[in-house]
């Protein structure tokens, strides 16, 4: 009764958010991760290409004409084609993270769950250690003193938030080994690894993709804000949080340059959360 | 008694792996003979200065070294100016509190009431009018927002100054950025901390026995819904110093974010450790009290400590 009541009082804006907003969602979703991935056939331009004669040209519908409908930079860049190069490179770092991270975390979890004791007592503290200590404090740290290259940026990414799928994975292997079918498929002679593999992650895939889908905005945001410090990517490769960094210091006389990627960057990510919102409403099961 | 002494023990534990953690950067970042020196010095020379710095000793006795530095308040100097990195940090603390502070503020006055505003006339289009709010302020940026307050207020309207900080007009851009994003978090939790508890059948039970609605909101409600909100506090500790470090760099409020970010760019270690070292202390303590504040607030846990105790 007071589960029903706590779900009901929680939740309900998320539940009845209105599959329209939902559809335009995951059309933006699907639009931003299309113009990503084919960056290259799309764009018009080099997005690193100089043109001189071009430059600070606005968007269109601001004064600006066809041949750059979002403008260009101070170096006649053109910000479309810069734009689809970054959003690529943005949601590759911030998908590459994701998977790494939730594959880290799970595997930490099982292996808690399975082993118990003094490796279980392990995991959780460096758990608890990481949820309790601002990431990005932690990432900044991280790219200081091992100096600011992709590799390391990439780390920084991959580590993020796998603390919340080893609670996840541990709680899953803990219930699930306890009686029932992972019981019965052990008494088979199964051995853990495969009950893990074959029986305990396929059921909690819906709990764990859930936690992917709303980690990963959150992945995105990390990324853009170091970038955007300009501890994250460095020139020449621009990701979106860069090219806001970039545009930074011609806010008076071009502000397209910074605005644009902030509008994608905030749509995007607001578009992924609520999609896992509503994927979290569906699959999870300690939310019926 | 024991639920106190295991989170203290907690909180020390913390507290050690954390400076264990910088120890280890340090260590792994590089010689600091060539960062500081260069490499075009003879051989001799990196010798001596790793002499002087204790580098050549064996590794347990550097990091016994280290915690003796620590505990004697001595972190070196800024690499930058040769000033000593506890007084550059030491400068920044207050400007960054003030900030913080302030921007934290905003968001109580503006998010908690809102919140239970939106509880109380759940389904209405108040409520709903609070919660299309918060979704936007959760979902923009810092970064994003910081740069649109900027060129809104500063540049298109030239009401307020878009960095610096000399007088307070120079803290309303920053701390409104800082608030936004928080009064929409406490908005939405002490929204839906309130129906939680509105929803809970000892509520009707007070009502019955006569109570008005404002005694069974002060007496049941808010202690109730007092619990999470207290939980999130950890959280937005964190989160706000996380957030110094976009807002003080792009407001140019100096305060330890923005001093953090630059020191990182300079790879100015002595300075990046130092804030390290402090922002852990902080998160440490934060931490330490949200839990024990739990204990004394949840009678249910008192109650445990009070049969573990005795």
């Amino acid at each position: 009764m007071s589960r029903t009541a706590a779900t009901v009082g929680a939740r309900p804006v998320l539940r009845r958010r209105p599959s329209a907003i939902v559809a335009l969602a995951i059309l933006w979703l699907v639009g931003v991760i299309t113009c990503g991935a084919l960056a290259g056939p799309l764009a018009a331009y080099d997005p690193d290409a100089i043109d001189l004669v071009n430059r600070l040209s606005p968007p269109l519908y601001f004064g600006g004409d066809v041949a750059h409908p979002l403008g260009t930079d101070d170096l006649g860049r053109d910000l479309l084609s810069r734009l689809l190069h970054g959003a690529q490179l943005s949601l590759l770092i911030a998908f590459v993270g994701t998977v790494t991270g939730a594959a880290i975390g799970t595997a930490l979890g099982y292996l808690a769950a399975h082993r118990r004791g003094l490796v279980d007592d392990a995991i959780m503290v460096l758990v608890d250690l990481q949820a309790s200590m601002p990431f990005m404090i932690v990432a900044i740290a991280i790219l200081a003193f091992l100096g600011n290259s992709m590799i390391v940026l990439m780390v920084v990414v991959c580590i993020y938030g796998w603390e919340r799928y080893a609670r996840l994975a541990r709680a899953l292997g803990l219930s699930m080994t306890a009686g029932g079918f992972a019981e019965a498929v052990a008494a088979y002679g199964a051995r853990p690894r495969w009950i893990y593999w074959r029986h305990i992650l396929p059921n909690s895939a819906g709990v764990l993709l859930v936690n992917m889908t709303l980690n990963f905005p959150e992945t995105i945001l990390l990324e853009s804000t170091l970038s955007f410090l300009g501890l994250g990517v460095q020139p020449p490769q621009a990701s979106l949080g860069a090219i806001m960094n970039y545009g930074r210091d011609h806010l008076l006389n071009a502000w397209w340059i910074t605005v644009v990627p902030g509008v994608v960057i905030t749509a995007t990510t607001l578009a992924a959360s609520i999609l896992g919102d509503r994927l979290r409403d569906r699959l999870d099961p300690t939310l019926r | 008694m024991t639920y106190t002494l295991t989170k203290l023990a907690r909180a020390v534990f913390t507290a050690w792996l954390a400076v264990t953690f910088v120890f280890v950067m340090l260590r792994i970042s590089g010689d600091p003979a060539l960062e500081i020196l260069g490499g075009d010095l003879p051989p001799e020379t990196l010798d001596r200065f790793r002499e002087g710095l204790g580098l050549d000793r064996p590794l347990w006795a550097q990091y016994l070294g280290y915690w003796a530095d620590l505990f004697r308040g001595d972190f070196g100097q800024s690499f930058r100016d040769g000033r000593e990195a506890r007084s550059v940090v030491m400068e920044a603390v207050p400007k960054t509190a003030l900030l913080m502070g302030t921007g934290f503020l905003v968001a109580v006055v503006i998010g908690i009431p809102a919140g239970i505003l939106a509880a109380l006339r759940h389904n209405t289009s108040v409520d709903r009018a609070v919660m299309i709010g918060a979704s936007v302020g959760f979902s923009v940026p810092n970064f994003f927002l910081a740069i649109l307050l900027i060129l809104l207020f500063a540049m298109h309207l030239r009401l307020l100054p878009a960095g610096g900080s000399t007088d307070w007009t120079h803290l309303v851009l920053p701390a409104v950025t800082v608030g936004t994003y928080y009064a929409a978090m406490l908005a939405r939790f002490a929204r839906a901390s309130t129906l939680d508890v509105l929803g809970r059948p000892f509520l009707p039970a007070a009502r019955a026995r006569g109570f008005g609605s404002f005694t069974t909101l002060r007496r049941h409600t808010l202690p109730n819904a007092a619990l999470p909100t207290i939980t999130v506090a950890g959280l937005i500790v964190g989160g706000l110093m996380s957030g110094a470090t976009v807002v003080e760099t792009v407001f140019a409020w100096p305060g330890i974010g923005r001093l953090l970010v630059n020191a990182v760019s300079a790879r100015d270690l002595p300075v990046v450790q130092l804030i390290v070292l402090l922002l852990a202390l902080v998160m440490v303590a934060t931490n330490l009290i949200v839990d024990l504040l739990y204990g004394v607030l949840d009678p249910r846990l008192r109650r445990r400590r009070a049969g573990a105790g005795s």
